[in-house]
């Protein structure tokens, strides 16, 4: 399915259910009754073309034309990405982190010291994906607005040239592997070996969320490698090429 | 999920409705059977994963029949109520024993304890699909060490290290090491104290 202008917005949450939390960083709340795309966004002020590339790449992950994507405003890019942070870490981890809690307390004694391994694990990697997107918000998030802030008004002065040769993007365009080998472990030992729990349906819920956090964090890696990435290179490459 | 049924061996009526109501009570789950005697428990189809044995009706010597017992079912749990004089090694063969001048707390304990028990027993099986090779080098990157001391660890060549871990992460389906720590905790191949 892929998302239109005159979709029914109801429909595609029938199509994909995890499309709820993309809604919810554009602002999108249920009870939208039976208007479409179009009208929802018109209605809250979200920019419509940049919506139905962020929710029908988030539906089909080949489905990428960049060219379009790419003419978006990068403030744009820079807030949804900023809204999925606080997802992650305002309910996400800490909702996961609550389940994992729970099955520590109602373990039974054999499987506590198991249950607990399974806790400290998934600490270290809720720590290291909370230094990692502390690091795009502190530092670079705030380097690609003022480039682009500087760029947009014709302000191209000697020191943003001096960010850009020495901030450039490509740093940090590669940072994600470990944190992301962490969360595909935390599943795998999960499933292959950790003693069952007495009840089943807090692992089951431990795991759900755990591959819905997966899909919503690739999701969110291939916006910030195939859409900011590319955008901000080209950006530097044209506040460089103005001072020559 | 229903719990295992326990089989009950004992010959009194009072002990019948005491070990219920006991169970009823610590183990609301499981299912119970009762037998009148020990050999009508062990000429059942099915291997019982708990057995409750009144000693009176365990036939002497106590641990040629407790053997017996063990090997016709190796999973079974045994608890056994002293009411008349045990043989001392019976504890060998048994995974509780309620003596009887126990308190009613020490029994309430001693059921807990051997229905605990037994579910620790019945943790995971060990996951064999790695070699004991590969095994040794997880447990060496558990502890921290790098390939290279690995391989002077183990005399084998840098790359054959970098091969097995390979390995070990298809296998395993493990990438990290700290994944590895975790896993070969959880399977005894290095204990927390270790790292």
């Amino acid at each position: 399915m892929i998302i239109k202008p005159a979709t029914q917005l109801a429909d595609a949450i029938h199509e994909n259910i995890f499309l709820l939390p993309v809604l919810n960083r554009f602002d999108i709340q249920l009870g939208f009754g039976n208007k479409t795309v179009e009208q929802l966004c018109a209605e809250k002020g979200v920019n419509m073309q940049f919506f139905l590339e962020i929710v029908n790449s988030f539906l089909d992950k080949d489905y990428f034309p960049q060219s379009e994507l790419q003419s978006f405003p990068i403030r744009l890019i820079i807030d949804y990405i900023s809204r999925s942070h606080t997802f992650y870490l305002k309910y996400k981890l800490p909702q996961i982190e609550g389940l994992i809690v729970k099955l520590l307390e109602n373990a039974e004694p054999s499987n506590k010291k198991a249950y607990s391994l399974i806790r400290g694990f998934f600490e270290e990697y809720a720590r290291e994906l909370i230094v990692h997107i502390e690091k795009e918000e502190d530092f670079v998030h705030p380097y690609i607005l003022a480039i682009d802030d500087a760029y947009n008004k014709n302000l191209v002065t000697p020191e943003i040239i001096m960010r850009v040769k020495q901030e450039s993007i490509n740093k940090y365009a590669d940072g994600h592997d470990n944190v992301e080998d962490k969360l595909f472990d935390l599943k795998n030992l999960i499933i292959r070996y950790l003693p069952p729990a007495a009840d089943y349906t807090l692992s089951n819920a431990i795991l759900y969320d755990l591959f819905r956090l997966e899909r919503d964090l690739n999701d969110h890696a291939r916006i910030e490698e195939k859409v900011l990435v590319p955008k901000v290179r080209l950006l530097e490459k044209r506040i460089l090429a103005k001072k020559a | 999920m229903k719990e295992p049924a326990v089989t009950i061996v004992v010959e009194d009526g009072f002990m019948q409705a005491a070990l219920r109501n006991i169970l009823k009570y610590l183990q609301p789950e499981v299912s119970l059977v009762f037998r009148g005697s020990l050999e009508e428990c062990l000429n059942g189809k099915t291997c019982p994963r708990f057995i409750i044995l009144d000693s009176k009706l365990l036939p002497q010597p106590h641990c040629y029949s407790l053997e017996k017992l063990k090997s016709r079912n190796p999973e079974g749990h045994i608890l056994i109520v002293e009411t008349s004089l045990l043989e001392q090694p019976v504890l060998v063969y048994a995974n509780e024993v309620i003596l009887r001048n126990d308190t009613e707390k020490t029994i309430n304990q001693k059921i807990k304890n051997f229905f605990d028990q037994a579910s620790k027993l019945a943790k995971p099986q060990y996951d064999d699909t790695i070699s004991e090779r590969e095994k040794e080098i997880v447990r060496l990157v558990a502890l921290g060490k790098t390939n290279k001391e690995i391989s002077g660890a183990l005399f084998i060549s840098p790359h054959t290290v970098v091969t097995h871990r390979k390995n070990i992460t298809s296998k395993l389906g493990i990438k990290t090491i700290a994944g590895l720590t975790v896993y070969a905790i959880l399977n005894g191949l290095i204990v927390k104290e270790e790292i």
